[in-house]
């Protein structure tokens, strides 16, 4: 029966996780649907001047610039390869840069004019240059004109194809980043909705107000690094400004977790840092929208922030996951989850340090600034989410075996580990829940006869077994009728019963008494209570038990007799 | 409760924030006109000529059902495309191949292939490039019918600059893409992360239904609404929809079986394998291409309907069932969203099945599925948080019933339970322990004499005499009615002796003339030493039997007196 079960959970188990894959497969197994044309990436034969100095026939992908300066000029040729192409595009991604195009001397495109002459930043724009028909040979002609400080360099990748095509392309290409990104989106917003009503349900639920303001500000990072929010908006200048919004409120957001996780002293500290992080984010944005200082000229701040604080992060991180390990835990399930979840975000810290390294070196020395990804940052963020549902399974795990450890304990605390009946304790408990009644009830104080002899004589083991055969009599006879069946000390038990007759009780003991007369003696009395008035349960036990002790010395004078 | 509330109107003002900077950045503005191109058609069909219809009323101008092989011919005059950068037109499809013609030129044609073969043919969005620059000319589609009575009308064709056509689709349908998207998301990371626990309980199973569920309704919103095409390149996706839909109920009643109990969990097991197997005939038929799976619509439609409504009933009864025994808290959060979830899709069978396509997808119809579902995972994941929260508050109540079970109730040293732990503990250890076994003498006799609140009275004073004694270097255990076993861990650092010295001074001193109890104890020692290559059992057998010596130097002692 046992291994069937198994069985069927299992083949439940392979089935459910091959509908998964398949779904998760199709997406490679059902890519049928092909492009209008063929979409070609230009990235050899370029000529280039940068202010005014020429190099020919460049890679675009090796062409450095150098960090860019206000007023700095860049212009890219090159002539256009044969294709056959319908409705054919360039695509070119600016970056906070004003930009036009010609084709064979007419102008094809002009983008960010009017922002540059009025001293306003420039968002970030997916440019498609119209080409025509017979583009074939036609020289392609792409002026960069710069006016911020510290912009970044390199250039674009330029694709050639359908404007149709291309524009699926570049969000096919990034399918994952835009799911993943969504996903993390929604993700903070329905645990803000869902936060407001844990606050009241649970007793700690600051650190989800965290959680879900981090996967927002990751979601949209992702999203807009690689143009994919261009899908949903037109409204490029908040897009470009949330997107360094975005970059820069991540420590606060990071800290204002962490927070949530520590204690005293580092607690402070994060709590300071992360006041101090928001002020600045907040401070880029008036100042961007005052047009006192453009959002992007703070990034040189972040990367002073997030040197600063990311040491910090994973000092204290590792302070606060070694400071626990020293102490017991009693449901470690939720320690784990909440080590974990601090790992996670330790890495994504370090993805994040290593990401802004990669981008500074390749800044600096390479190239290409704009190829430049953010991979890690990506695989950082999944870590990081990942880790809080991790977080999540661990304590719901260790909810449910806290509960049924819970059972254990319960079993444990209350009851008698050699005869299975209830213990002391439970009688204590019984007592305090009959005080509150007024029904009435009998108590029997049960006392075996002989035990020490036995003990004295043939050893404990012996007197064990004694004991648990005679508590095991007792179960059979009071087991359906009892309120409580207790050990009350060595060889002393104790029934409760509810209401009945007295004699039913009476006649009910001797025949007790009369079936066990070849295995057992014993002696008892009983009280109830409605014998006499005003008696707490405590009482009428002891009224119970000097009744049985009355029997004893009976059976006493009766041996000493013979 | 104060700061409860100050933290509530924290995410309701970061909520505020985020709604309001969303509803600045989810803004659609076209750079050209787009037309949209609802009258001034001229259609033939049939070898009639009709003029004059609004286009997305066409199908109740054409005579009759439209069957397998009709062809419909749509012509209509365009200004000029000038001014446009990238002039595209936008048609929606359903069920038919396409010629476009500019001026009797074909430019684009899609599907006839298939049509020919008499291949299943789908719904969807084309974009269809347009010759730049053009100046008046005439637009012909011709659409090839490839299903029966599958026609309910045409999406009104649109001429735009490709960024606008695009960009309107997207913005019209922001809501739906992204919620399926999510979910897809959502379902997949929840799934895996669940299936690595799915042994662990059921709640988690349940959970694990649910995640697929989520991914199962995201990707139908994608395919239904024909908006996976930057996503997922295929030309299959009216078939998939169809799939999704035939197996929708497996998918119900699986998440259902998990939050009920007893006899109907096997019947609901049995639906799903038949749901199961029932689409996978519908997709052999299909995939043989003996019969189209679109001919299964009603069939399909009648099992789902039969199947929310059965959900419907069934959740209800789950979410209002008072026995906290027979429905758990976390199977009522879950009822409630599949409740909902349940809700939505029977509202929306209807709507679907009456559906005109007038309307790009994005109208309130097409979002209750998705609003539906997303409350659906909102359940899940509240279900989720109020379990990680609760297990934070339980924290004391276990550390406190763990102290319970592994003590005595009237000498407050630790049980018997303890004590075999710990015995079982040190065995593994390479430490010289020491165990010490006591009794305390004439228990019995005070019980049986004086009775067991005198016996209880010494019991207590002689524990906690001896506890003090051990103080926090040993461990002191009451073993049985009058037998404590003390426990020493790594005796070379502690004086054993001094420890029994001051133990046995402290319970004399409890004796007094007024007392008619007597205060006295005896003991035995045994280190691990002693019993070199055995267990701790045998260390305390050695104790006990030196205990018993010294017992009956006691009594032999008392006999002289």
């Amino acid at each position: 029966m046992k291994i069937s079960k198994t069985t069927i959970s299992i083949l439940i188990k392979l089935l459910l996780i091959s509908v998964v894959i398949f779904f998760l497969a199709a997406n490679n197994w059902f890519s049928d649907k092909e492009y209008i044309s063929s979409i070609v990436e230009l990235n050899d034969g370029w000529d280039i001047i940068v202010n005014g100095e020429t190099r020919k026939d460049q890679k675009l992908s090796d062409i450095d610039i150098g960090v860019q300066k206000p007023g700095d000029k860049v212009t890219l040729f090159k002539t256009l390869p044969y294709d056959e192409i319908m409705s054919p595009a360039i695509y070119y991604r600016s970056a906070l840069m004003q930009m036009s195009s010609t084709v064979d001397g007419g102008l094809a495109i002009s983008y960010g004019r009017e922002e540059a002459e009025k001293g306003r930043l420039i968002p970030k724009n997916g440019n498609y240059i119209p080409l025509p028909d017979d583009f074939a040979g036609k020289a392609l002609r792409i002026n960069l004109s710069n006016s911020e400080d510290n912009v970044m360099s390199g250039i674009s990748n330029v694709y050639l194809g359908n404007r149709n095509d291309l524009s699926i392309y570049l969000v096919y290409r990034h399918r994952m980043t835009l799911v993943i990104g969504v996903f993390l989106m929604f993700f903070g917003l329905v645990l803000l909705v869902l936060s407001v009503f844990l606050q009241f349900s649970q007793s700690d639920s600051v650190s989800i107000i965290f959680c879900a303001v981090i996967s927002i500000i990751l979601g949209f990072y992702g999203l807009s690094f690689y143009d994919l929010t261009a899908i949903f908006t037109s409204n490029k200048e908040l897009v470009t400004v949330l997107e360094y919004a975005a970059l820069y409120s991540l420590p606060a957001g990071i800290l204002g977790l962490l927070s949530t996780t520590q204690k005293g002293k580092l607690r402070i500290i994060s709590i300071v840092l992360s006041i101090a992080d928001s002020i600045f984010v907040a401070a880029s944005v008036i100042l961007n929208y005052l047009n006192v200082l453009h959002i992007n000229f703070m990034m040189r701040w972040f990367y002073m922030i997030c040197g600063v604080e990311g040491i910090y992060v994973i000092v204290s991180a590792v302070i606060t996951m070694t400071g626990r390990r020293r102490k017991k835990a009693h449901d470690p399930a939720a320690w784990l989850g909440e080590d974990c979840l601090l790992l996670g975000m330790g890495i994504f810290t370090i993805c994040g340090i290593v990401d802004i390294v990669r981008y500074e070196l390749v800044k600096r020395s390479i190239a290409n600034g704009m190829a430049v990804d953010i991979r890690f940052v990506t695989i950082g963020a999944l870590i990081f989410v990942a880790s809080m549902m991790i977080n999540y399974f661990f304590h719901t795990i260790g909810h449910y075996n806290a509960s049924h450890i819970r059972k254990r304990l319960m079993g444990l605390a209350y009851n008698d580990p050699l005869t299975g009946l209830s213990n002391r304790a439970r009688c204590d408990e019984e007592f305090k829940s009959l005080e509150a009644t007024d029904t009435n009830f009998y108590m029997i104080s049960i006392d075996l006869d002989g035990l020490k002899e036995v003990n004295d004589t043939k050893g404990h083991q012996a007197g064990d077994i004694m004991i648990s055969g005679f508590a095991a009599e007792i179960e059979e006879e009071f087991g359906k009728t009892a309120k409580l069946i207790s050990r009350m000390g060595g060889d002393e038990f104790l029934v409760i019963i509810g209401d009945t007759q007295w004699n039913t009780v009476d006649r009910k003991l001797k025949d007790f008494e009369e079936n066990l007369k070849e295995s057992y003696t014993f002696s008892y009395g009983f009280a109830s209570r409605a014998e006499v008035n005003g008696l707490s349960p405590r009482e009428i036990f002891l009224m119970a038990d000097s009744r049985m002790y009355r029997m004893k010395e009976e059976h006493h004078e009766a041996a000493g007799g013979k | 409760m104060k700061g409860k509330f100050v933290w509530a109107a924290v995410s309701i003002i970061i909520l505020a924030f985020f709604a309001t900077v969303f509803s600045r950045l989810l803004v659609f503005e076209p750079e050209d006109e787009i037309r949209v191109m609802e009258t001034g058609w001229t259609a033939e069909y049939r070898g009639t000529r009709y003029q004059g219809f609004i286009m997305s009323d066409i199908s109740s101008i054409l005579p009759g059902n439209m069957v397998r092989g009709d062809v419909l011919t749509l012509t209509h005059e365009i200004e000029g495309t000038a001014s446009l950068s990238f002039p595209t037109l936008l048609i929606k499809t359903q069920y038919c191949a396409y010629d476009v013609m500019v001026d009797d030129k074909v430019i684009e044609s899609f599907g006839l292939e298939d049509f020919g073969e008499g291949n299943f043919i789908g719904c969807g969005f084309h974009f269809v490039s347009l010759p730049r620059g053009m100046d008046e000319h005439t637009l012909t589609i011709r659409l090839y019918e490839s299903e029966n009575n599958a026609f309910s009308g045409i999406y009104p064709p649109r001429i735009g600059n490709y960024s606008d056509l695009e960009g309107e689709l997207m913005h019209n349908s922001v809501l739906i893409i992204n919620a399926a998207y999510f979910l897809i998301c959502f379902g997949t990371i929840f799934f895996l992360i669940a299936f690595l626990f799915s042994s662990a309980t059921r709640a988690v199973h349940a959970q694990m239904a649910g995640t697929i569920l989520c991914i199962h309704i995201g990707l139908w919103i994608l395919f239904y609404n024909n908006i996976s095409y930057n996503v997922i390149r295929t030309n299959h996706t009216t078939f998939f929809e169809y799939i999704l839909l035939l197996l929708l109920p497996a998918s119900l009643f699986m998440m259902m079986s998990f939050l009920v109990r007893g006899k109907v969990v096997k019947i609901l097991r049995r639906l799903v394998i038949a749901d199961v197997l029932l689409s996978a005939v519908v997709v052999m038929l299909h995939v043989r291409n003996i019969v189209h799976i679109r001919a299964f619509r009603s069939i399909n439609y009648v099992i789902l309907s039969a199947t929310i409504i059965y959900s419907i009933v069934l959740n209800y009864r789950l979410m209002f069932n008072k026995s906290v025994k027979r429905v758990s808290r976390s199977a009522k959060i879950l009822a409630a969203g599949l409740e909902i979830l349940s809700v939505s899709l029977l509202i929306s069978v209807p709507l679907y099945l009456f559906k005109k396509y007038g309307s790009q997808p994005g109208g309130l119809t097409d979002s209750i599925v998705p609003i539906g579902t997303l409350a659906f995972a909102g359940a899940m994941l509240l279900n989720f948080l109020l379990f990680v929260t609760e297990s934070y508050s339980r924290r004391d109540e276990y550390a406190f019933l763990e102290r319970m079970a592994y003590s005595d109730g009237l000498t407050m040293l630790s049980n018997r339970a303890m004590a075999d732990a710990m015995l079982e503990e040190i065995d593994k250890a390479d430490y010289d322990y020491c165990l010490i076994s006591m009794d305390i003498n004439g228990l019995k006799k005070v019980n049986d004499e004086l009775g067991h609140e005198s016996g209880d009275h010494l019991l207590t004073r002689v524990s906690s005499v001896v506890a003090e004694a051990f103080g926090k270097k040993g461990v002191i255990c009451r073993v049985g009615g009058d037998e404590l076993l003390g426990i020493i861990e790594d005796s070379d650092r502690v004086d054993v002796d001094t420890i029994i010295q001051k133990m046995t001074i402290r319970v004399n001193a409890l004796n007094s003339e007024e007392d008619p109890i007597r205060y006295s104890i005896s003991y035995g020692v045994a280190y691990r030493h002693d019993c070199p290559g055995e267990d701790s059992h045998a260390v305390y057998m050695l104790a006990d039997r030196r205990m018993y010596e010294f017992k009956r130097q006691y009594y032999r002692n008392l006999m002289r007196d």
